[in-house]
C-alpha cells in the first residue's frame, strides 16, 4: 500500500469540494457519491479528505487549532487484514474537514489530547475497540474504558481480522475473560 | 410559589392519568403492535425474514411435502412493520393491540400447504431488490 | 487537605441511563472528576457487518431511544448521498414534522428530569404530563410512541392528512399554553435559581474548545445549529439557533425551553407547506443503486451534533457505519464543568449536559 505523504495546504477548509476518495485499496475511486446534492445541502458529499503520515498529525493539529477549528471526532475504519485509517474531523462554521491517516494495525499514533483535550475519550475508545495505541493520552484508560476485565493486548473485538499483539510479560488476568468475536462471514448477502 | 396556581388548579380538576385496567384507551388506528400472519394467503417466499432487522423470523419450505412453515420468535420481534410491508401477497398484518405478557419465551410456528403454483403471477423479487425497496407492489393478488 | 473517592453512578437518581463518575473531593468540594463508560455498550456499529442497510435503520433507531428518529434520518441522509438520491419534497417536510416533535418531547423531558434533579417533583410531573400528548401524537401518525420507525432510505412511509393535520395543530395548541403557564415557574422561580444560576459555568472559549455541542454549546453563546446545514426542508423554514451567554445549568435550560417552543413553531410552518402541498404524492424514492463510497453528514439532535460517517463498497452490507453523538462530545465538557463544585451541585450539573448515554456507548 502506498501513503502519500504530502499534505495539500489550498485544500484545507473547503466546504463546497467534491473529490473522490483516495482509497489505496480499492481499484476505482468511487463517483457515485459525487452526485446528488440535495436541493441546498451543504452537509459534504464525497469526503474532501487530506490523507497524511502519523508523523505529520500533531502540526497539522495544531495549525488547525490556530485556525479556529474544533475537533468534531476520530473515525477508525478497518482496511484489510494488516492496513486500517483513522479519519479526524474538524470543524469550523459548519464546514468539515477531514483527515485521513493510515495506520498498521495494532500500530500507534500520536494522540492530539494535548490540543484538543476532546479527543481522549474517543482515543480511548478505539484503543479499546481497535486496538490501536495513542502515545501521549492526557488520560489514559489502558484499554479499559468500556470493559474493565478486558484482556487489553489482545482485544481488538470491532477488527474483522483481529489484532494479535505479544506482551513481554504474561498479563495477570481473571482467566480467560470476554474474548475476541469471531470474524463475521462477510459474504452472506442475502 | 409561582407553581401555586396550577397546584390549585389540579387539587380541584379530574386525574390526568387513566384508571387502567377499569378503562382502557382505544389504540389508535395506525398503532403498530401484535404481528399475525394470515396462514393461508402466505407463499413461503421468506421476504420478511430477509427484510427483518431483529431476523426473529424464519421460513421454511419443503417441497417434498409441500408444506411450509413460519414462525416468528415473538420476544425478539420489535414491532416496527418491515415485514408487513415488504410481504409480496399481504398476508402479514399488524394488530393496534399488543401481545399480552408471556411468561416463557417461545417461537410461534404457523404450518399450512404450500401455495399451488400457478403461472408467473406470484413471483416476489427478492434477492435482486436494490437497496431501499421496502414499499409492496401493489399488483401482485394473492395466491390460490 | 484529604481527598475522598466518591462514586456518582452508575446508578442514580438523575441519571436516564448509567455512566459512572469518580469524584474526587476535598471537603465536599470536587477537584477532579473522572468519566467511564461501558454499562450500555452494545457494539451496535459493528452489527452493520450482520445487517445489511437497510436493517441497519431500524438498529440505528434503537442508538436511543429519545432521538430515534433523528438517527434513523441522519443515517437515511448519509446512504441517500451515497446513492445520489434527494427525498421528495413531502417526505423531508414530514421528517421536519417528526424530528421536532422529538425534539419537543426530548426537550420536555429533560425540563422535567432537571425539575427532579432539584426534587421539585410537583414540575417533573407537569412536564411529563404535557410530553403525554406528544406523544399520542407520535403514535397515532407513526404506529409507535417512542422508537417511531418512518425514514426509509429515500424518504418516510408514513403521511399525514388533513386531518391529521388539524389534530396536530390543536395538540400543539394545548402543548404551548402548558408550557407556557410553566414558563415562570422553570424560569423565574428563585429556588429554581438558587439551584442553577451561576452553576457549572462552561465559559465561551472553553465550550468551543472541548468540542461542546448543542444546547451546551449554545448555553456559553455560540450560535452554532446543525439545522443551519439546511438538510431535511429546513431551506424552506424559518429558523435561528437559540442562544444564551451565561454559560450555567440556567442558560443550558433556557436553551432548551425556548428550543421547545421553536420546534412547535418549526412544525407548524412544516405542517402550512404540507397542507400546502396538498395530500398524496410520492414519499420515497427508489434507490437504483448499491451503496459505494464514504459519506459524511450531520443533524442536530435534541443534546446537539450528531455526525454519521458510512462507508460503503459495492454491497448491501455498509463497510463501516460510524456514529459520533452529542453527548459523546459533551462528556470532555463535563469533566471541566465538575472542578469547584460543591458535591450536592453535581447531579444538576451533569444532568444539565443532558446526558444520552445510550448514545454515547452505542
Amino acid at each position: 500500500m502506498s501513503t502519500t505523504t504530502t499534505t495539500d495546504p489550498a485544500n484545507m477548509n473547503t466546504a463546497t469540494v467534491t473529490a473522490a476518495t483516495i482509497d489505496p485499496t480499492t481499484t476505482n475511486p468511487s463517483t457515485t457519491n459525487a452526485t446528488g446534492i440535495n436541493a441546498a445541502g451543504i452537509n459534504a458529499t464525497g469526503i474532501n479528505a487530506t490523507t497524511m503520515a502519523p508523523a505529520g498529525l500533531l502540526a497539522e493539529a495544531a495549525r488547525l487549532k490556530a485556525l479556529g477549528n474544533r475537533l468534531v471526532t476520530l473515525t477508525s475504519v478497518e482496511l484489510d487484514e494488516t492496513h486500517m485509517e483513522v479519519l479526524y474531523h474538524f470543524d469550523k462554521g459548519l464546514a468539515l474537514t477531514t483527515l485521513r491517516v493510515p495506520v498498521e494495525k495494532g500500530g500507534t499514533l500520536p494522540s492530539i489530547s494535548g490540543l484538543f483535550f476532546a479527543s481522549f475519550l474517543v482515543e480511548n475508545e478505539i484503543r479499546d475497540q481497535f486496538a490501536l495505541t495513542f502515545d501521549g493520552l492526557v488520560l489514559d484508560y489502558q484499554g479499559r474504558l468500556l470493559n474493565e476485565t478486558a484482556h487489553t493486548t489482545t482485544s481488538s473485538p470491532f477488527c474483522r481480522y483481529q489484532v494479535r499483539r505479544v506482551d513481554p510479560e504474561p498479563v495477570p488476568g481473571p482467566g480467560p475473560g470476554p474474548e475476541t468475536e469471531p470474524a463475521p462471514d462477510e459474504t452472506e448477502a442475502r | 410559589m409561582k407553581l401555586l396556581p396550577t397546584v390549585l388548579a389540579n387539587l380541584f380538576s379530574r386525574p390526568a392519568t387513566r384508571d387502567y385496567p377499569s378503562y382502557v384507551r382505544e389504540p389508535f388506528a395506525r398503532t403498530r403492535g401484535e404481528l399475525v400472519n394470515d396462514i393461508s394467503r402466505c407463499i413461503f417466499c421468506g421476504t420478511c425474514a430477509r427484510k427483518c432487522p431483529s431476523q426473529c423470523l424464519a421460513v421454511v419450505k419443503d417441497s417434498a411435502r409441500a408444506e411450509g412453515s413460519w414462525s416468528l420468535e415473538f420476544f425478539a420481534c420489535v414491532g416496527c412493520g418491515v415485514c408487513v410491508e415488504a410481504c409480496p401477497v399481504h398476508a402479514l398484518s399488524q394488530k393496534t393491540t399488543h401481545r399480552p405478557v408471556a411468561v416463557a419465551r417461545a417461537v410461534i410456528t404457523l404450518r399450512a400447504a404450500l401455495p399451488a403454483r400457478p403461472a408467473k403471477k406470484d413471483k416476489p423479487a427478492d434477492n435482486a431488490e436494490p437497496a431501499g425497496k421496502d414499499e409492496p407492489t401493489e399488483k401482485d393478488e394473492p395466491a390460490g | 487537605m484529604a481527598r475522598t473517592v466518591i462514586p456518582f453512578g452508575p446508578q442514580h437518581p438523575v441519571l436516564p441511563e448509567p455512566i459512572h463518575l469518580s469524584l474526587v473531593l476535598e471537603d465536599e468540594r470536587v477537584v477532579e472528576a473522572l468519566p467511564t463508560l461501558g454499562y450500555v455498550h452494545r457494539g451496535l456499529e459493528l452489527l452493520a457487518a450482520k445487517r445489511d442497510c437497510t436493517q441497519m435503520i431500524q438498529i440505528v433507531e434503537r442508538v436511543c431511544g429519545i432521538c430515534s428518529m433523528l438517527h434513523a434520518m441522519c443515517y437515511c441522509q448519509g446512504l441517500e448521498q451515497m446513492l445520489g438520491l434527494e427525498a421528495p419534497r413531502r417526505a423531508r417536510l414530514l421528517r421536519v414534522v417528526w424530528s421536532e416533535l422529538h425534539r419537543l418531547h426530548s426537550h420536555l423531558l429533560w425540563l422535567g428530569l432537571f425539575a427532579d434533579s432539584m426534587g421539585f417533583e410537583a414540575l417533573f410531573m407537569q412536564l411529563w404530563k404535557i410530553r403525554e400528548r406528544v406523544m399520542d401524537v407520535n403514535e397515532a401518525t407513526t404506529g409507535n410512541r417512542v422508537i417511531v420507525s418512518v425514514n426509509v432510505i429515500g424518504g418516510v412511509r408514513a403521511d399525514l392528512d388533513q386531518g391529521q393535520i388539524n389534530w396536530i395543530r390543536e395538540t400543539l395548541v394545548d402543548v404551548e399554553a402548558g408550557i407556557k403557564n410553566l414558563q415562570a415557574t422553570i424560569m423565574h422561580d428563585p429556588t429554581v435559581g438558587r439551584r442553577t444560576r451561576g452553576i457549572g459555568v462552561l465559559g465561551r472559549e472553553a465550550a468551543y474548545e472541548l468540542g461542546a455541542a448543542g444546547p451546551t454549546l449554545r448555553g456559553s453563546g455560540w450560535a452554532q445549529d446543525m439545522r443551519q446545514l439546511k438538510y431535511a426542508a429546513f431551506d424552506e423554514l424559518d429558523f435561528e439557533p437559540v442562544v444564551e451567554t451565561a454559560g450555567d445549568c440556567w442558560a443550558r435550560g433556557s436553551v432548551r425551553f425556548r428550543e421547545s417552543l421553536q420546534s412547535m413553531d418549526l412544525v407548524r410552518q412544516a405542517l402550512g407547506k404540507l397542507e400546502g402541498q396538498g395530500v398524496g404524492g410520492e414519499l420515497t424514492v427508489k434507490a437504483k443503486a448499491k451503496p459505494e463510497g464514504e459519506v459524511l453528514t450531520r443533524v442536530e439532535q435534541p443534546r446537539g451534533e450528531c455526525l454519521y460517517y458510512l462507508k460503503g463498497n459495492g454491497t448491501l452490507f455498509l463497510e463501516r457505519v460510524r456514529i459520533r453523538t452529542p453527548t459523546f462530545a459533551n462528556i470532555p465538557a463535563l469533566t471541566a464543568m465538575l472542578p469547584g463544585l460543591d458535591f450536592a451541585d453535581v447531579p444538576v450539573v451533569v444532568l444539565s449536559i443532558d446526558p444520552c448515554i445510550s448514545c454515547t456507548e452505542r
